[in-house]
């Protein structure tokens, strides 16, 4: 694998991630309200606003902070929540994992699902089922996934009462460690319904780009080379989805982004404890440190998959490295 | 049909004019006309645009045809507050917590949901159109410069960033339109782009510019009704993403609450817990939405099925 590629690349992520920073710093200060405003508590002493003030180099000229603003969040400090009173960083952490606890297992299952079952459809293009098949990655792709949540919680926890409807955890549950939590029944038991929401919302792009990608790559000739050799056609399947399978592998960087609008809604409905509920309650609180800081996690989680997906694309496909 | 495989075929589109003429008084001919039977033969798409076109219905007359006014609260005839009813003759779709017509919210919320879909997918497909038709025709550094400005916006995760830019504008229809444009047109740009570097290359661009046409001509007359059918798909899908985003944002609270629209109506079934008591609250709301969102990818499929016949033997 070429260095030369990867450092460019490289590059070009911390370009991004410079200028969304320096987006962020711009639109909050775009209200026409006293920017002071956004980053000091005002229920704070005067003497403790001031010091605020000076740290965030808000008494300063508008270049002087931006260089201010841009070593704090180098360093990680994106300051003080004004709603919980401590570093956002502190509250913000468990609330990302919660969310990667939520969809990450989501995303798997979600490629997993979106890549069999896409590559039966394309493989099996033309037949009775798959033309009725066919419409299910459709009507999920236009659901609204909140609406879905709503559904699902309406049917597995208020009709039929098999599992809890919100939170993560039953109250006054106890567990010493994060783990301990995350490997409790309890907890998977609220995962479920919300995992099932998320896995069935992420599944509809990917699976209709596999089924496209298997329908092109069913007619190639190295098929039929494979084919005269012989083998079974569960070998000959098998090559195909190999081979179909890179553009749903580019995809899982867009897939990235359509789990962060996901998990802001969904965590809203199931009133999971992560990273999109937090980002709303900031915003609907006037929290903007944590909004901030919200906000820059989601971008550089994003940007960071871009960048995995384009390395994992460089090795995978070796029609580009030979280029 | 003929007519559109040659279209693709690279005939200039001073060609087909000339084509055009001699078919002259004859609008079933006519490209329009040609895309316009075809429309008529396909089924799911006819389906699409029947619902599109009640939809649009209901946004002009919705106010007029309504059968309550969506914010009035109603009774009983023993005098209660005839509040979370089960669908009734009177009430078609039941009543809300607050004794309010679902059904009639419904029919206003259309409004919203026509006007945002329409006006923000024309906005990123026009700004999209318009960058990835330049970033392909010219290249070099300006294409370099527009292509760094997509790959910075596909950084930006859309819902945490329209949450924020609409709390800071202030919440409402035309603040949710603003921020759709301003990220959405990024996938437009590039599928465009794509098509424009290839179409580029043919030789009915080259012969164009031994005629002495201007960039502005080539681009314009020459290379974008080449990539109409993409622009039309994509206007479709900007529809259905633009109004699942309003309505996402409106469900968050967001949106503009003396209006009614779809995430509007679900926002206030979700927190009147609607989920363990009305269902009849929670499922015409999304039922609208999923329609809509359907019915133009539905069109927008079939459109560009029409204008490019090489995709004919596709199923969605």
């Amino acid at each position: 694998m070429s260095r030369e590629y990867i450092i460019r690349r490289l590059v070009q992520m911390v370009f991004t991630l410079w200028v969304v920073i320096t987006l962020i710093f711009f639109m909050f200060r775009l209200v026409p309200a006293d920017p002071a405003a956004m980053f000091v508590d005002s229920s704070l002493t005067l003497e403790a606003q001031q010091s605020l003030r000076q740290l965030w180099g808000l008494d300063q000229p508008l270049l002087t902070q931006y260089s201010a603003y841009l070593s704090n969040v180098l360093r990680g400090d994106f300051g003080v929540s004004f709603h919980y009173r401590v570093p956002v960083m502190r509250v913000l952490g468990p609330y990302l994992l919660n969310t990667m606890a939520l969809m990450l297992p989501s995303v798997a299952v979600a490629t997993t699902l979106s890549v069999l079952l896409g590559s039966y459809l394309g493989w099996k293009r033309g037949s009775r089922l798959e033309r009725w098949v066919v419409v299910v990655p459709l009507a999920l792709h236009s659901i609204p996934i909140y609406w879905l949540g709503m559904l699902v919680m309406m049917v597995f926890a208020f009709w039929l009462r098999w599992l809890p409807s919100s939170g993560m955890r039953r109250a006054g549950y106890d567990a010493s460690t994060r783990l301990q939590i995350y490997l409790s029944l309890d907890f998977l038991r609220h995962l479920t319904l919300p995992m099932l929401t998320a896995v069935l919302y992420l599944m509809a792009s990917p699976m209709m780009l596999m089924r496209s990608s298997m329908v092109e790559v069913r007619n190639e000739e190295y098929l039929d080379v494979i084919r005269a050799k012989g083998v079974p056609e569960g070998t000959v399947v098998r090559h195909a989805v190999r081979n179909a399978l890179l553009p749903v592998v580019t995809y899982l960087a867009v897939l990235s982004t359509i789990a962060v609008t996901g998990s802001v809604l969904l965590e809203t409905v199931f009133s999971w404890p992560g990273m999109g509920r937090a980002i709303v309650q900031a915003v609907n609180t006037l929290d903007y440190p944590m909004a901030q800081a919200a906000f820059f996690m989601w971008s550089g989680a994003v940007i960071l998959m871009y960048f995995v997906v384009d390395i994992l694309y460089y090795w995978l496909d070796p029609r580009i490295r030979y280029q | 049909m003929k007519d559109s495989t040659q279209r693709r075929g690279g005939v200039s589109a001073g060609g087909l004019a000339e084509g055009r003429g001699q078919e002259k008084g004859s609008w079933r001919e006519s490209w329009w006309g040609t895309q316009l039977r075809a429309l008529l033969n396909d089924g799911p798409a006819l389906m699409g645009l029947f619902t599109l076109l009640l939809f649009f219905f209901l946004a002009i007359f919705g106010p007029y045809i309504v059968p309550h006014d969506p914010l009035m609260i109603h009774d009983l005839p023993d005098g209660r507050l005839a509040s979370s009813q089960p669908p009734s003759l009177i009430h078609w779709f039941g009543t809300t917590t607050y004794a309010r017509d679902v059904f009639s919210q419904i029919i206003i919320g259309a409004r919203v949901a026509v006007i945002v879909g329409f006006l923000s997918a024309i906005a990123t497909v026009f700004v999209g159109t318009n960058v990835g038709l330049w970033a392909g025709y010219r290249g070099g550094w300006v294409d370099d410069v527009l292509m760094r400005i997509v790959d910075i916006t596909y950084g930006i995760p859309f819902l945490p960033f329209a949450i924020i830019l609409v709390s800071l504008l202030g919440s409402g229809m035309w603040n949710v339109i603003l921020v759709i444009a301003l990220l959405f047109w990024r996938s437009t740009a590039r599928v465009i782009r794509a098509q424009v570097l290839s179409l580029k290359e043919r030789p009915f661009v080259w012969s164009a510019k031994a005629a002495g046409a201007s960039d502005f001509h080539i681009v314009y007359r020459h290379i974008m009704p080449n990539v109409l059918p993409l622009v039309l798909l994509y206007t479709a899908l900007g529809i259905g993403s633009s109004v699942l985003t309003e309505a996402g944002l409106s469900f968050l609270g967001f949106g503009n609450p003396d209006q009614f629209s779809w995430g509007i109506t679900l926002r206030q079934a979700f927190q009147a817990g609607a989920a363990r008591t009305a269902w009849w609250w929670i499922v015409p709301p999304g039922v609208a939405i999923s329609l809509f969102v359907v019915a133009a990818y539905v069109v927008g499929r079939s459109i560009e099925t029409i204008a490019d016949p090489r995709l004919r033997d596709r199923t969605y």
